[in-house]
């Protein structure tokens, strides 16, 4: 079994990896303040997108002194669309290839997402944006 | 040293007798617990958020409460009506610009174990009381 990986940016990776295939050749996961387009950013802006946030949850039902295998996470997606419709089908092609499925980091399997929370979608400054949770250990 | 214990039918009676009066109170001992200790650990990470790296958001930890909403429910959160609690979606699930926070959710994934094995210790010390 290999190492424990705490580098939140590989977590990220693997997600959007799989979350960019999920939303064909035309749109893309970014990290927040990476989109083209937004924030000074080159490029032209995307129609939709999806924005993928990464935490790890310090493990606070452990004993001081004990030693863990495992770390938890929580991830999120943000589906952004110019309606409300084309927001919630981000959402939805990210959640087939996110619930219930293995992301492989580091050479090591985390345990399948769970999708465990959200928010609708709704108006979010120039477009429409819901966000979908998932929770996993690794 | 020998010792014997004799268990009789009167004894098992007394114990159920004892038991439904204790577990009432003793459940209700456990969410209380739980939603005061859930409501600390979110209020330390929005305190974190909010006090470490800037002072423009500092009235949001002040607006997490607790309460019990009956003697087997508890509620914990920002309050609406003090201080920012009325902005916590917006920490909370973030927007396009900024990520989110998720105090609340981290506090959950925290408090999820402690909970569970609070809950399952109340019928050892029902059954076997002192024997924690």
């Amino acid at each position: 079994m290999s190492a424990l990986t705490l580098d939140a940016r590989k977590h990220a990776a693997a997600i959007k990896t799989v979350v960019s295939a999920a939303l064909g050749t035309k749109w893309n996961a970014f990290d927040y303040g990476e989109v083209p387009g937004y924030d000074g950013n080159p490029g032209p802006k995307p129609d939709l997108f999806a924005l993928v946030s990464v935490d790890m949850v310090p493990a606070t039902g452990q004993r001081m002194s004990a030693q863990t295998g495992m770390t938890r996470w929580i991830a999120s997606v943000r589906g952004v669309g110019p309606t409300v419709q084309e927001a919630q089908w981000v959402l939805f092609k990210a959640m087939g290839v996110l619930h219930e499925a293995r992301l492989t980091i580091d050479g090591r399997d985390t345990t399948p997402l769970q999708a465990s929370n959200g928010q609708a979608p709704r108006k979010d400054g120039p477009a429409y944006s819901g966000l979908a949770v998932y929770t996993y250990s690794h | 040293m020998r010792i014997r214990v004799h268990n009789q039918l009167d004894d098992l009676a007394h114990d159920t007798r004892t038991v439904a009066n204790r577990a009432r109170r003793d459940m209700t001992a456990v969410v209380r617990k739980n939603t005061r200790e859930g409501n600390r650990i979110a209020k330390a990470f929005a305190s974190e958020q909010h006090t470490m790296f800037s002072d423009a958001d500092i009235e949001y930890p002040p607006s997490f409460t607790w309460e019990m909403l009956s003697p087997l429910e508890g509620e914990y959160g920002p309050d609406q009506a003090i201080g920012d609690g009325s902005q916590s979606p917006g920490y909370e699930f973030g927007s396009i610009n900024s990520p989110p926070h998720f105090d609340l959710a981290r506090s959950v994934e925290a408090i999820q174990h402690r909970f569970l094995w609070d809950v399952q210790d109340l019928p050892d010390r029902w059954f076997w009381p002192g024997a924690k």
